[in-house]
């Protein structure tokens, strides 16, 4: 090679990296270096000023899986995502359906199913509230009317984590149908057409054409929806503080609790990595299992 | 064997008659074309025929029985889209058989006509296929094979060839009529390519902003245009249609003041047609042109001459001597001229009355 040839190279790597250098710097500060320094953490004890943080290896792990609060909020957790996702994304492809056809007022609509998603969690969260509130809240006022008896939603045990759901599934499903909306905005009518022209009923175009062109939408609201269920916690605060014992408690709140409440960051760093690694098996699991079967054009 | 025929169609959304009156009758086993510029409402009527749009006024009649108010599925039409419409996610052999398998059709069935129709249009070996994976003209075939399986009488079809290159068109012409054919289908065929609709038609129906300028076979069509609008459409290159001018010993074509007068009377603004193809270049004759351009087609040339402030084509066999610039002499047999009036109806030479007579009185 000609030195003039190798000093273009040699350039050409450093204008590549010098591009580069923006985003890895970001990346690396706020994702990669937290992550290894959360699990580097996690492997120490709790410190004090009397007993110094030391090394204790897995430790902080074994002591998570004796922990009843941190299975109570694993647990709570599931039922918490499976409440949530398939309910909302169900409704999610019922609304897109709805507003894509063509009705007076589907802009209104559109915007209307759409509101509850613009709104920070908080605003939504006291919004909630306003409904749960016992014996004054919107819901119980409607109960009475009816001559039924209200309860405290929030505050009985047996309803707590079922209200925190209907909540979730009323703010998501707005935001996943606006991907719907667009996926079905991008199938051409004229396959409708055709199905309709054999005599198919709108279940089974909806069944054999939609749903399949659907799928990758579906992968990708699957997965948000999944990581939202383990990521949402503004609305603890508000409304329950993950109780009653523990009722409504989430693992990223129960998270904030050690860290924050308890201020035994370790144990938080070693709740963290759990919830990390559970997110990354999840996410990677559904991409494998849906991708087989899914038909990207 | 259907019939398909329809009287007074009319479709209007908001202030648009995007279909203005429309009738004509498709007759059993033959080809129809419906013909006209983009945005004529070719593919309305279509669309109205196969059920899929409802008609704002107007019938629609399918072998006998009066269909308007039936579902698409009821029709017994099948149709082929203009962008074909196959369904991405499923194999070719899904897609041919969606249909079969919706109306419950057993599947030792299905596998017969399936061999049947893919043999005929050419796709058996690519079965396992997706649409993704296929040419253009692989996907005509399988929106054709789709529409062939239903066995139904009445096919209708958007500008089904408008996708392909000019060479796979002209197979899948041929291909589409043979199928017609063997199949005895009625077929409506909506196309804006003058080409496809006189090579394939029975019978052309030319429509123009939502109505029908002129319906008949293509011969009369082409012979007989009862107006400006179907003789600037038919043939290619189209109809020369020169303005007259109304001089005080007769009529000329406009600007040309040393030409002989024209033998017939005519007013300011009428238009005389003349077809390239009888056109021809002849030393002597008394009406002088220049020529402007030449296009060189092969077996002929187009010659571009200016007549007057008209210009006016001639379809030359060969190539033809006269270079650009040069004045030469042009003529055509009075048999070939059309003669049509201020609004564009065509009107008999000799006469001033309006009328849908042809023109060419020499040749009737
Ligand atoms: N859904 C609709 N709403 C309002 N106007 C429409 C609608 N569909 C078609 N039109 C109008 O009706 C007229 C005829 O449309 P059509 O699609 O039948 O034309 P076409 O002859 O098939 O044209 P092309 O050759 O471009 O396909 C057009 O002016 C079009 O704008
Ligand atoms: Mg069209």
């Amino acid at each position: 090679m000609r030195p003039d040839s190798v000093r273009a190279n040699t350039l050409h790597h450093v204008y590549g990296w010098l591009l580069l250098m923006p985003a890895a710097i970001l990346l690396i500060a706020f994702t990669h270096y937290p992550t290894v320094a959360t699990l580097i953490n996690s492997l120490f004890s709790k410190g004090n000023i009397v007993r110094p943080s030391r090394f204790i290896g897995l430790g902080n792990y074994e002591a998570m899986l004796d922990d009843p609060i941190f299975w109570k909020a694993f647990g709570n957790n599931i039922w918490f995502a499976a409440g949530t996702i398939p309910t909302s994304m169900i409704l999610a492809i019922a609304m897109a359906l709805l507003v894509n056809r063509a009705l007076p007022g589907r802009g209104f609509l559109r915007m209307a199913y759409f509101t509850p998603t613009i709104l920070p969690m908080i605003a939504v969260a006291n919004i909630w509230l306003f409904f749960y509130t016992p014996e004054i809240g919107l819901i119980d006022q409607i109960l009475e009317t009816v001559g039924l008896q209200g309860k405290n939603w929030l505050g009985d045990p047996d309803t707590v984590l079922g209200a925190l759901i209907v909540m979730t599934i009323w703010k998501e499903a707005g935001f996943f149908m606006i991907f719907y909306l667009a996926a079905l905005q991008n199938i051409s009518p004229e396959l409708n057409d055709a199905a309709r022209l054999e005599g198919a009923s709108r279940w089974t175009y909806f069944r054999r054409v939609l749903f399949p062109l659907l799928m990758p939408t579906t992968l990708f609201v699957a997965i948000n929806a999944l990581l939202n269920s383990f990521k949402l916690v503004d609305h603890l605060f508000i409304l329950t503080k993950g109780g009653p014992d523990n009722a409504s408690n989430l693992l990223l709140y129960y998270i904030f609790e050690s860290a924050f409440s308890f201020l035994d960051a370790t144990y938080a760093a070693t709740l963290t990595m759990v919830l990390l690694a559970l997110l990354a098996i999840l996410a990677i699991g559904q991409f494998v299992i849906l991708d087989k079967r899914i038909h990207y054009r | 064997m259907s019939t398909v025929e329809i009287t007074g169609l009319v479709k209007q959304w908001g202030d648009t008659r995007a279909v203005d009156g429309v009738s004509f009758v498709a007759a059993a086993g033959s080809l129809t074309a419906l013909l006209g510029p983009s945005g004529c409402g070719k593919s309305t009527i279509l669309r109205m025929v196969s059920g899929l749009e409802p008609p704002t006024e107007g019938h629609v009649r399918i072998g006998g029985r009066d269909v308007t108010r039936t579902e698409p599925a009821g029709r017994g039409v099948s149709m082929v889209f203009q962008s074909y419409a196959l369904f991405p996610h499923l194999s070719v052999e899904e897609n041919i058989v969606f249909g079969l398998k919706v109306r419950r059709i057993s599947a030792t069935d299905r596998a017969r006509r399936l061999a049947k129709v893919a043999d005929m249009v050419g796709l058996s070996d690519l079965l396992d296929r997706k649409p993704s994976a296929l040419s253009g003209g692989q996907r005509q075939r399988v929106a054709l094979a789709r529409a062939v399986i239903a066995e139904n009488d009445v096919c209708l079809m958007d500008e089904p060839l408008s996708n392909l290159d000019a060479k796979l068109r002209t197979e899948m012409r041929t291909s589409i009529r043979d199928l017609q054919r063997r199949l005895d289908m009625t077929m409506i065929y909506v196309t804006h390519d003058q080409t496809e609709a006189m090579t394939m038609a029975d019978q052309i129906v030319l429509l123009n902003d939502g109505k029908v300028e002129q319906a008949g076979t293509p011969e009369q069509l082409y012979d007989a245009p009862s107006s400006v609008f179907t003789a600037a459409f038919i043939g290619m290159p189209p109809m020369n249609l020169l303005t007259l001018e109304r001089f005080s010993d007769g009529v000329r074509v406009r600007g040309d003041r040393e030409g002989p007068a024209l033998a017939f009377s005519a007013d300011s603004g009428w238009r005389l047609g003349v077809r390239p193809e009888h056109v021809a270049l002849a030393p002597g004759s008394p009406v002088i042109g220049t020529v402007a351009a030449k296009d060189y087609l092969g077996a002929d040339t187009l010659v571009t001459l200016e007549v007057g402030q008209e210009r006016l084509t001639a379809r030359i066999a060969g190539r033809p001597a006269a270079a650009i610039g040069e004045r030469v002499g042009v003529q055509w047999p009075e048999d070939a001229e059309y003669l049509f009036d201020a609004h564009g109806r065509a009107v008999s030479r000799g006469s001033r009355t309006d009328g849908q007579t042809p023109v060419r009185t020499a040749s009737a």
